[in-house]
């Protein structure tokens, strides 16, 4: 047990050094340029809401850039590794194949762990700068961000598995993130399109249950609703933490019954 | 074996604990809502889960469309009289619609409208919107039952009682903004003193505020408005109209 542990961490480990090497890290600098401009424009645009406004687009971008790189990072890593052939370079040691999935993605969770921790600091001292006084709502909204994150980096995971090419796994992932954010309005849709004829209630229900709802975990949106770090917001996070486990399990078999 | 024990596992508790979310929307859904500026980008904020974005964006839309710097007033001609920014009133429903607690909004838009474009019939239209909307919001968020187990956070006890308080805000706005179409400055002096020194007050309830004191020429309160004004507001452009309106009145005090 103790073995399995010490190889999901080395790959984890070796996972996180790689890209730190292929210096994807460098996306945060365009985030401190991005909110660090928001600053100074809406000081001019919007005085009265400048901190809402910069708030809001800190978080958003947060998120958006979380998912970029976490999507890109995970698609790319495996689908490279599947075509140079260098998965036999792992694979070859006394390595399992599920050990090899759980360790990228841990691997891959750490450095979006890191780089939401970045850039929750650079957007904590911007607010801070602006007159901000410090509220532990910034630090649940990114916490749910992680989780969203995770998410997405276990069907990269799995996606990357059965596709060959990164634009088709990248784009899948993109139109999930959107499905599972617009998951609340499928089901007004449907009571919609009931009024007028078309029954596709329980279809859409069917799809509501299945994909993953983001818009639960959506805290940046309702942090002035839904309190962070309550018991519905653990539920949530263990709903995130479930839902990527069993997509990470199906991955597992997916890799194990693939010929390489 | 194991691994398919193990998804059973992992599926169990992914149901479980979706079960115990709360996952009735917080706002109601942008198909419900009417959106009179066709603008695809809130669509798109929506289906990325970024609706306070979106809100913000629009609401710098309409501070922009409304400044009159350097620009040529947006304007039509309704039953021969020129009207100025007539899709002022669209821009300020596209904000609330988008997110019914920006709170701003919902007193902004009415004062642009009633008291500086004096368009009561639309100012009004729309507060009633905000009052309904505020209404709602407030009985959603009191049925949820999970509210009520976090009611201790500091920030859900803020925005409960802003809730109260905001409605209240704008039913005071509406009253007074019938007083002054009924001519009845007095009145509506006497309502909008009693929320212009709330912290939450949006700048324009101080300046209508002033405006009117000075209409009245009672310069000593007028000049009392804008110093506070100019102390508290961060817009640059108010700080410049405030410094000119109490130089202004320092004068006309002096001379009376």
């Amino acid at each position: 047990m103790k073995k399995t542990a010490n190889k999901i961490y080395q790959i984890a480990k070796f996972t996180l050094l790689e890209n730190l090497k292929r210096k994807n890290f460098l996306i945060l600098f365009l985030f401190v340029i991005i909110i660090s401009g928001s600053g100074i424009l809406f000081s001019m645009l919007a005085p009265d809401k400048e901190v809402r406004v910069i708030t809001d687009l800190g978080t958003a971008s947060i998120e958006l850039f979380a998912f970029l790189t976490a999507a890109f990072v995970s698609v790319k890593m495996i689908l490279q590794e599947m075509e140079n052939r260098t998965v036999y370079l792992i694979l070859s040691r006394p390595v399992k194949r599920w050990t090899y999935i759980a360790g990228r993605f841990l691997g891959i969770a750490a450095q979006t762990a890191f780089y939401i921790i970045f850039m929750t600091s650079a957007l904590a001292l911007l607010l801070l700068i602006k007159g901000w006084s410090w509220d532990f709502y910034l630090v649940g909204i990114s916490i749910s961000i992680f989780f969203k994150v995770l998410i997405v980096i276990s069907f990269s995971i799995m996606f990357s598995l059965l596709s060959t090419s990164s634009a088709s796994s990248f784009l899948s992932i993109f139109f999930l993130w959107s499905l599972g954010h617009f998951s609340d309005d499928l089901l007004v849709l449907g009571e919609m399109l009931a009024e007028s004829g078309i029954h596709i209630t329980p279809l859409l229900r069917i799809i509501y249950y299945i994909i993953p709802n983001f818009n639960i975990l959506n805290y940046k949106d309702f942090y002035h609703v839904r309190a962070p770090l309550s018991a519905n917001f653990l539920f949530s996070c263990g709903y995130a933490l479930g839902y990527s486990l069993v997509v990470l399990l199906i991955s597992v078999i997916l890799f194990d019954s693939k010929e390489l | 074996m194991t691994k398919k024990a193990l998804l059973i596992l992992f599926l169990l508790f992914t149901v479980i604990s979706f079960n115990m979310t709360d996952k009735s929307p917080v706002y109601p859904s942008l198909f419900t809502k009417e959106f009179p500026l066709s603008t695809p980008g809130i669509f798109l904020s929506s289906t990325l889960g970024m609706r306070r974005l979106a809100a913000d964006i629009v609401w710098i839309q309409s501070l922009q469309y409304y400044s009159r710097v350097g620009r040529i007033p947006d304007s039509t001609v309704v039953n021969g009289e020129k009207k100025l920014f007539p899709e002022l009133i669209h821009y300020w429903q596209q904000v609330i619609r988008l997110d019914p607690l920006f709170i701003s909004a919902h007193l902004t838009g009415p004062i642009t409208l009633g008291w500086n474009l004096e368009r009561t019939e639309e100012a009004i239209k729309l507060l009633d919107e905000s009052i309904e909307t505020i209404e709602k919001m407030n009985t959603l968020l009191d049925e949820k039952e999970l509210l009520e187990s976090e009611i201790e956070h500091l920030l859900m006890v803020g925005d409960k009682r802003n809730l109260e308080e905001v409605k209240w805000k704008l039913l005071t706005l509406k009253t007074v903004l019938i007083f002054l179409e009924e001519g009845e400055v007095g009145e509506a002096s006497r309502e909008l003193e009693s929320i212009a020194f709330k912290e939450n007050a949006p700048e324009e309830i101080r300046i209508m505020l002033a405006q009117i004191y000075q209409q009245e020429k009672s310069y000593d309160e007028a000049l009392k408005m804008w110093l506070y004004i100019n102390n508290t507001t961060r817009c640059d452009s108010v700080k410049g109209l405030s410094a000119r309106k109490i130089q202004k009145l320092k004068k006309a005090i002096f001379l009376n």
